[in-house]
């Protein structure tokens, strides 16, 4: 059930109604229902791993705090962890792994013929693993105590606006909001439409739009030039990050309509000057989760190492990065590369304070953002890359042939010419008004005209461009 | 509550609003000659074509002893100038990519006792998919009959069908100045004279060499049910055919269409002409495509069909 599906419309509008007209003691069971529905409506066996890992980290919670010593308590902290990892694992790493033990094997002709298992992965696994993971360290560092309510606990698990694709809440932000009484109020739901209607407009007008415009040049990725490559690569950043941040951004309004506040996942992250800025503005809640729960802790066990500390730190955190997102050698390199320029960044940071005061300032800052873009770009070419092979051709077009112009125009004239252009310029048009659309949707400086004529544009915009073919979230597939 | 209604009413009255001005806009603004709003997306089609000049031909009021009807294949493959050499007066209302639903609410709204005795239903396991296809756009873009279309339009809940409906009333009129298919004959058919090369058969061997099974669609089912339910209560007598087929028809999604239609053959006493067995066509010599009778195909199969209907 996808959020941009009419089955989803009907199924969120009958649960409001259903939740603003019960009593809050039954609220929890409706939303955990409701969650539980909407997850099984994928494939329903696998609701029982959730429940497992809320049970799993339920219990670990409550042991590791009526544990006496602090012993024990990692005990119980590591029991959590390699139960949910392992799991995590499972699903998603074990036939890469198979297929990499099969490949040395034989490349030492010992036979090995397991060809790994037959399993779908569950969808939202990386999402939900993370945020139990957060909650048991958030126990263990005692920065929370347990949540004893089950229900309650298999709800912050499982709550569904993002329990697929995030953000990765943090139990202290998120749990004591169920435990609230939320009221019928209609400045949160008009708030709330807001954030859906934005949402929809960028997964449908923008991202989808732009999926059989990529996908043919990154399925054909030896036929075409760097330019063409650089131009797919463009497209797909933005199909990306409108992708992405519409699915938070519904999943935001939908909790505020239920009374629940989310965090903000992006925060114009094209306007970065620098790939630290970039990572405090892309995905921030697994940003903020790695910085935490892994980087800070790393970093604190290995302070004695002085500098070398902070880059051993950064390279665990950035291939952990790379790797979440699968299990493939594309996804390890562009976690590869963010650690590489990350480590620049801190060792150059005296000479870049020195360049930025000497240069002018218009300059500095546009040079800044656009040598961060043109990496970003770079880097997400082995996000998308279907294989480490194609990476490897796409990596060598786009510098030894960027200029090759013919090649993009014809590109551009197969892939629709001028509806491709129409395209472009809905894309141009979001990009400049990105920003000041999003402080409307966050209700900041807008006038009653605005008010009254923006939003009904939105929804007239999705209803005239919009791409309906239920393509679904990108970020599903982690 | 009411607060929350009357925000839902006033954001619902504007977003139409503001979508009718955007629709208006686009349509009033040209580009080398065409209105800015076919560039918007893919799936709109402008008047004309074979569909429109079929639909406008047709007269609800005439009668004819046989309707056909179905996809491509069933405008392709059934010609009335053969049918009339025999005194069968024929029509044929086929249209591209057209599915089950469609030919229901085609039959069920343009076909009844008076103007038919017969309907031929061209069955192809295609028919029987549910994805989205070309001939919603093509039906709602070029019937004549406006509530046909707004019904085609309304059956699903998918905006791009409203928008297309809408687009249809942006640029509506029927006349005979629209562009017409060059292989459009009369009375719903049109003619291939053209000969499958080597190179197309080489070509469409390594295409079909993957299986291509369907998806079949249980409403499909559902939809041929009622067209049988509606030619009973109307009295006229429906035939289900499959036309010959070529070299590329999978005989996966021929076993899974015999299967599904067994229940209303049997329920209905239908009569199912299946001449996809009938190895007497050549696809060199018969098909111009993987799907498509040439003439010379149309010509041989349509004197065998009279024949084995005893007309």
């Amino acid at each position: 059930m996808l959020f941009n599906s009419f089955e989803f419309l009907v199924f969120f509008s009958i649960l409001v109604v259903v939740y603003f007209s019960i009593a809050q003691r039954f609220r929890w069971m409706l939303l955990l229902g409701a969650s539980y529905y909407f997850y099984m409506s994928w494939k329903p066996e696998y609701v029982l791993l959730i429940l497992f890992t809320s049970l799993v980290s339920y219990y670990c919670g409550i042991w590791m705090h009526n544990a006496k010593t602090l012993k024990r308590r990692k005990h119980f902290l590591w029991l959590s962890l390699a139960i949910n990892l392992g799991v995590l694992f499972f699903f998603k790493y074990f036939n890469f792994v198979n297929d990499g033990v099969r490949e040395v094997l034989q490349s030492f002709s010992l036979h090995y013929s397991y060809e790994g298992l037959d399993i779908l992965l569950p969808i939202g696994i990386s999402f939900y693993t993370f945020q139990t993971v957060g909650y048991n360290l958030d126990v263990f560092y005692q920065v929370r105590k347990p949540e004893k309510h089950f229900g309650i606990f298999a709800l912050f698990v499982s709550f569904f606006p993002q329990l697929i694709a995030g953000p990765i809440e943090r139990s202290t932000v998120l749990l004591p909001q169920f435990k609230k009484e939320h009221h019928f109020n209609l400045e949160r739901i008009q708030h709330g439409l807001k954030y859906i209607i934005w949402g929809l407009f960028k997964k449908l007008v923008i991202a989808d739009r732009l999926v059989p415009i990529i996908g043919e040049a990154y399925g054909n990725v030896g036929d075409y030039s760097g330019s063409t490559l650089w131009f797919a690569t463009f497209l797909y950043a933005i199909q990306l990050y409108a992708d992405f941040s519409a699915y938070s951004e519904i999943a935001k309004g939908l909790a505020k309509i239920l009374g629940y506040d989310l965090m903000e996942n992006f925060d114009h992250p094209f306007k970065s000057k620098n790939i630290t800025e970039f990572w405090r503005r892309w995905h921030i809640s697994l940003s903020f989760w790695l910085r935490d729960y892994l980087y800070n802790p790393i970093l604190f066990a290995k302070k004695k190492w002085g500098r070398p500390a902070v880059i051993y730190s950064l390279f665990i955190t950035f291939i952990l990065c790379g790797v979440w997102h699968g299990a493939k050698f594309t996804y390890l390199i562009f976690g590869l590369l963010q650690a590489f320029v990350l480590t620049f960044e801190i060792l150059s940071k005296k000479w870049r304070k020195n360049l930025q005061s000497s240069a002018p300032k218009f300059f500095y800052n546009n040079l800044s953002m656009l040598l961060t873009f043109g990496f970003t770009l770079f880097s997400f070419s082995f996000f998308r890359a279907d294989s480490f092979s194609d990476s490897m051709v796409l990596s060598k077009a786009l510098f030894s042939t960027p200029f090759d112009f013919n090649d993009l125009f014809s590109f551009i004239k197969a892939s629709g010419g001028i509806r491709l252009a129409f395209t472009l310029t809905l894309v141009l048009l979001f990009l400049s008004m990105d920003h000041k659309i999003y402080a409307l949707v966050k209700n900041e400086k807008s006038s009653r005209f605005q008010k009254l004529l923006i939003f009904p544009a939105l929804l007239a915009a999705i209803g005239m461009f919009g791409y309906f073919g239920e393509v679904e979230f990108i970020y599903f597939q982690f | 509550m009411g607060q929350l209604l009357k925000y839902l009413i006033s954001t619902c009255l504007c977003t139409i609003a503001l979508y009718l001005i955007l629709n208006f806009g686009m349509a009033q603004l040209y580009y080398k000659g065409q209105p800015f709003i076919f560039i918007t997306n893919n799936y709109f089609t402008e008047k004309g074509g074979d569909t429109y000049a079929r639909f406008l031909e047709f007269n609800k009021k005439s009668a004819s002893n046989i309707i056909f009807t179905g996809s491509s294949r069933a405008y392709r493959g059934y010609d009335p100038l053969i049918f009339d050499e025999v005194g069968v007066s024929s029509f044929n209302l086929g249209s591209s990519g057209q599915k089950m639903p469609n030919t229901a609410l085609i039959i069920s709204h343009l076909l009844n006792s008076e103007n038919t005795s017969k309907i031929i239903l061209e069955l192809y396991p295609k028919g029987f998919t549910d994805d989205i296809s070309e001939s919603d756009f093509d039906l709602i873009t070029n019937l004549k009959d406006d509530k046909l279309a707004v019904k085609i339009a309304l059956k699903t809940k998918d905006p791009r069908f409203i928008n297309t409906y809408l687009t249809r009333l942006l640029f509506s009129g029927f006349n005979t100045d629209l562009p017409i298919d060059a292989e459009y004959v009369s009375r719903g058919f049109c003619k291939s004279d053209r000969v499958m090369s080597d190179e197309t058969y080489k070509y469409l061997e390594l295409r079909f060499s993957e299986d291509n099974s369907n998806n079949f669609n249980i409403q499909g089912i559902r939809h041929l049910d009622s067209i049988a339910n509606h030619c009973k209560s109307e009295n006229i007598e429906l035939i289900l055919v499959t036309s010959p087929v070529s070299d590329f028809y999978s005989q996966k999604n021929h076993s899974k269409l015999l299967l599904s239609i067994q229940p209303i053959l049997e329920d209905y006493n239908l009569r199912y002409l299946d001449y996809s067995q009938n190895t007497s066509f050549s696809t060199k010599d018969h098909f111009y495509d993987a799907s498509h009778l040439n003439y010379t195909g149309v010509k041989k199969f349509n004197k065998m069909l009279i024949k084995d209907l005893g007309l």
